[in-house]
């Protein structure tokens, strides 16, 4: 860890000389496939902060059939955000290829709050929280809008890719959690046929998206599983419930209405959105959260991570075992 | 047997203790894995007092699907196994009933303030 530090302290001194004055290096909690530093230094005399983004190097040692994103792609893809005006934090550097901090970027530090469950009950936000909802929906338009053709290098993955795709994952685990046998069954048979590709984010949910409490939404964050698919995708997974931080009855998030975002997204996107593919996103959604969190766990049993938490995330399964058997059995739509 | 302290004591000695001198002493990494912690001692602890009567009606229930008597284990991977190949229709009433009771019965262990469970729970 502190070889680390070392590293990043000599990497940005190197690149310019006002890091000379660089106070904490600090790793922040989380991340799957990722791992994020705070760096705080001082220039003429202001504390000032810049955020690393790199690949967690224990993961990328194990045999993955589903290699995480080049945290370069996420990182030009985040530079093209911008220019649609999406809100993403501006990048700094790009690590070289044989940089022996790994393969990473350096980004502005933006002020903020993300944590979910922050959001959906910190006072501060009080009064944005209602339009927070139409303005998710709006900016994921522009996410959506971004042209393909510019992002060439991308994994396509629509319905049945994502299902195979996960189906695949758990098999691996031989694991037995009936839920999740008869969910995929559900799901291989309400396969939505939406064969429209655009940019996802891949990750929009409430916990990626940074809010400050005087200026409203700051930065969509955390683009390392974007890809081309089915924009209901997307549109689905801010709706899951593992996302409401127990606000059950705000389906987007824990803080807003189903109606506000799909509204304020057709009209800026012009798509007329369609209920069973959301539908079918959202069980998907559900389903892919309890195999990341047994993915999670699973590099608890094999050994790579030994910490508290990937031991304990294999426990949270049986939250989305609920939320899917809810979904399924439920044949009205949600509010 | 032991003497006392029971096992449930000495869990829950070891949660107030990282509840009152450890959490707040700690920043980041190290205070959101003690958090962690403290909750992975309260699920061993509901573990302990409810791990037996779960088993014991999920077992029941599987038994009855099934028509058959076995582990749990090997009964839930026939169950997979029986959805898989269609053998049971997934909107069937008696399995959808057996799975909400079994996922009703492991949140009541894992984590019984999660919002779907308490939902749940008040149908």
């Amino acid at each position: 860890m502190n070889d680390t530090k070392s590293q990043i302290k000599e990497y940005l001194i190197n690149k310019d000389n006002k890091f000379k004055s660089i106070l904490r290096i600090e790793k922040l909690p989380g991340g799957s496939s990722n791992e994020t530093w705070v760096i705080e230094y001082s220039e003429k005399k202001i504390q000032k902060k810049i955020i690393l983004r790199r690949h967690y190097l224990g993961i990328t040692n194990k045999q993955n059939s589903y290699p995480p994103l080049p945290l370069l792609i996420e990182c030009d893809v985040m530079k093209l955000a911008q220019k649609y005006e999406v809100p993403v934090p501006k990048i700094i550097y790009k690590l070289k290829n044989d940089s022996p901090l790994g393969e990473g970027f350096f980004m502005e530090f933006v002020e903020g709050i993300a944590l979910g469950n922050k959001i959906v009950e910190n006072n501060s936000l009080k009064e944005l929280r209602p339009n927070l909802a139409s303005q998710c929906g709006s900016i994921l338009a522009k996410i959506h809008s971004i042209p393909t053709s510019d992002t060439k290098k991308l994994t396509i993955s629509l319905a049945p890719d994502e299902l195979k795709k996960y189906q695949s994952i758990y098999r691996d685990f031989f694991l037995d959690i009936p839920v999740f046998n008869l969910s995929f069954k559900w799901l291989e048979k309400n396969l939505t046929q939406n064969k429209e590709l655009c940019l996802l984010h891949g990750d929009y949910r409430n916990g990626n998206i940074l809010i400050s409490p005087a200026k409203g939404i700051m930065s969509v964050l955390d683009w390392e599983l974007l890809h081309l698919g089915d924009p209901h995708e997307d549109l689905a997974w801010i709706c899951v419930n593992s996302w409401r931080f127990g606000k059950i009855d705000l389906p987007v998030g824990g803080f807003g209405k189903r109606i506000d975002f799909y509204n304020a997204y057709e009209k800026l996107s012009g798509r007329k959105l369609n209920k069973k593919s959301l539908k079918f996103w959202e069980v998907m959604g559900s389903l892919k959260w309890g195999i990341m969190c047994l993915k999670m766990y699973d590099a608890y049993r094999s050994g790579y991570d030994t910490s508290v938490d990937r031991a304990a995330i294999g426990r949270r399964v049986s939250e989305t075992e609920i939320d899917l058997l809810r979904l399924i059995t439920n044949e009205e739509d949600n509010e | 047997m032991n003497n006392p302290p029971s096992k449930e004591e000495l869990i829950t000695s070891i949660i107030k203790f990282l509840e009152d001198d450890v959490i707040h002493e700690l920043k980041g990494q190290k205070r959101f894995h003690a958090h962690v912690a403290k909750n992975s001692l309260s699920v061993i602890l509901r573990e302990i007092q409810l791990e037996e009567s779960n088993n014991k009606s999920e077992k029941e229930r599987l038994e009855k699907i099934l028509r058959t008597n076995d582990s749990i284990k090997k009964m839930n991977k026939l169950l997979c196994q029986n959805i898989d190949n269609e053998q049971i229709d997934i909107s069937d009433n008696h399995l959808i009933d057996h799975l909400f009771k079994t996922t009703m019965e492991k949140l009541s262990i894992d984590q019984p303030s999660y919002s779907s469970f308490l939902a749940e729970k008040e149908k």
